[in-house]
């Protein structure tokens, strides 16, 4: 093949790329931000997944899912982005305390602000996080997640059932701080 | 002080299906057996309501930004251009650098040739220090040994055979735990050996994409990490490691644990 039919080639593969990339570009952006917890780091980290998914398009079966194709590279570079920003905030694996099983349920009042509710996600551990975002906010299921991951369904499960109780505590506690009543604490009483 | 307010057994159950349900990942037989439970239960079902708008709200509140980011081809483009503009530089460096990088690659290669995984088995060994740190110094395992049974059903068949291989060792310690766990994003297989105070960790985890790709050998490689001394060997997918306080200890531990893991791990 002559230099330019290379090229033409390299074009069409670029086109090609360009037009299932591109609808992705909001979610993954998105995705990238809250992950990270700061919008510079997931900038970076966006840019690099769509550089990744472009270098590695050859070896993308046609045919199967490119979403969750792009997902998967999106989970592996935030694990190096991760050490790159020296942000090992290693997931403590802590059993949930009886006192949390026992527990009766604190209403999460309606009052709060979505700034709230991000703020909450942020804090979250890494692991809790990527989590949440890919079950809460992407609607992959158990499976996917738990292969993008690289981990068991149960450790998915185990992950989201404590992302999701830490967040109901910080949001209570910050409805507390707000000084909202929980509208429905007296009708459950 | 507070009264604690017990959940009675029905609830517990029913209540660690409720993300499931929410998420739809449950099977129509353990709907039957959830529905109707919420249904009669007031305080389960508003521990329902309350996750699934805990879902509903996260969903809503990260999707609000989502102004912020359009499908702007021009941005992609840009992002792309990314990957000329790297092998451009790289080239415009490459004639100095490979001047310079073949003067300083001399030195560094006489110094890697000697032992050119050193570095990269001391991350891995710092890893196998890690798992120690988290589960046997931080207490995450039972007072009275924990029985065979357990220890296989939370180590999966696959690993069961290393109960075996582990008791044994003959090495004077008592089994007291046997479990998978996760540390800093590695699955470990984890043993917890004790002997009154001392204790020792036989952890191994499998090799990432990322780790180094370190020869397969069941020769010992030893390091003191954070103050515990490792000890450890690579397995065809594991990584494996004994870890104490004493060095001496760590190698005769290894020793005895290397040839019957190596056939499992």
């Amino acid at each position: 093949m002559t230099l330019l039919g290379f090229q033409r080639q390299g074009e069409r593969e670029r086109a090609a790329f360009e037009a299932v990339a591109q609808p992705l570009i909001p979610e993954i952006r998105r995705h990238a931000v809250h992950l990270m917890g700061n919008p510079a780091e997931g900038e970076d980290l966006a840019q690099d997944v769509f550089l990744t998914a472009w270098r590695s398009f050859a070896k993308f079966q046609q045919g199967t899912n490119f979403r969750a194709w792009v997902f998967q590279i999106l989970v592996n570079r935030s694990h190096h982005f991760r050490k790159k920003y020296f942000r090992l905030r290693q997931l403590k694996e802590e059993e949930e305390s009886m006192m949390d099983q026992l527990r009766a349920p604190e209403p999460l009042p309606e009052a709060l602000k979505d700034t709230d509710i991000l703020d909450a996600i942020r804090a979250l551990p890494d692991a809790h996080r990527e989590v949440v975002l890919l079950a809460d906010v992407q609607e992959f299921s158990y499976r996917e997640i738990a292969a993008m991951l690289d981990v068991p369904i149960g450790t998915v499960m185990s992950r989201l059932n404590r992302a999701r109780t830490t967040l109901r505590h910080k949001l209570a506690a910050t409805a507390a701080a707000y000084g909202i009543k929980e509208k429905n604490k007296e009708g459950a009483a | 002080m507070k009264p604690v307010q017990l959940v009675p057994t029905a609830c517990q159950a029913a209540r660690r299906y409720v993300d499931s349900y929410i998420d739809n990942e449950l099977t129509v037989d353990s709907i039957h057996q959830v529905l109707p439970h919420l249904e009669s239960c007031a305080d389960c079902k508003r521990y329902f309501e309350e996750r699934r708008s805990l879902k509903l709200a996260v969903k809503k509140a990260v999707l609000s930004t989502d102004s912020a980011y359009s499908a702007d081809a021009a941005w992609l483009t840009k992002t792309l251009a990314r990957d000329g503009a790297l092998t451009r530089r790289v080239v415009m460096m490459a004639v100095p650098g490979a001047l310079a990088a073949g003067v300083a690659g001399l030195g560094v290669f006489r110094f890697w040739r000697r032992r050119p995984d050193d570095v990269q088995m001391t991350r891995m060994l710092a890893a196998a220090v890690m798992d120690h740190k988290h589960c046997a110094m931080g207490g995450m395992y039972p007072a009275t040994p924990r029985p065979d049974e357990e220890m296989a059903a939370a180590l999966g068949p696959q690993y069961t055979p290393l109960i075996a291989v582990v008791r044994g060792l003959s090495s004077g310690y008592q089994v007291q735990e046997g479990h998978r766990c996760e540390v800093g994003g590695r699955n470990y297989i984890h043993f917890i050996l004790k002997n009154g105070a001392d204790l020792v960790s036989l952890t191994s985890f499998e090799r990432m994409k990322d780790d180094p790709p370190l020869p397969v050998s069941a020769d010992l490689r030893e390091s003191v990490i954070d103050g515990f001394a490792v000890s450890g060997f690579v397995a065809s997918r594991h990584v494996a490691a004994v870890v104490t306080a004493d060095p001496a200890e760590a190698r005769r531990v290894a020793r005895l644990f290397s040839p019957g893991a190596s056939q499992i791990l």
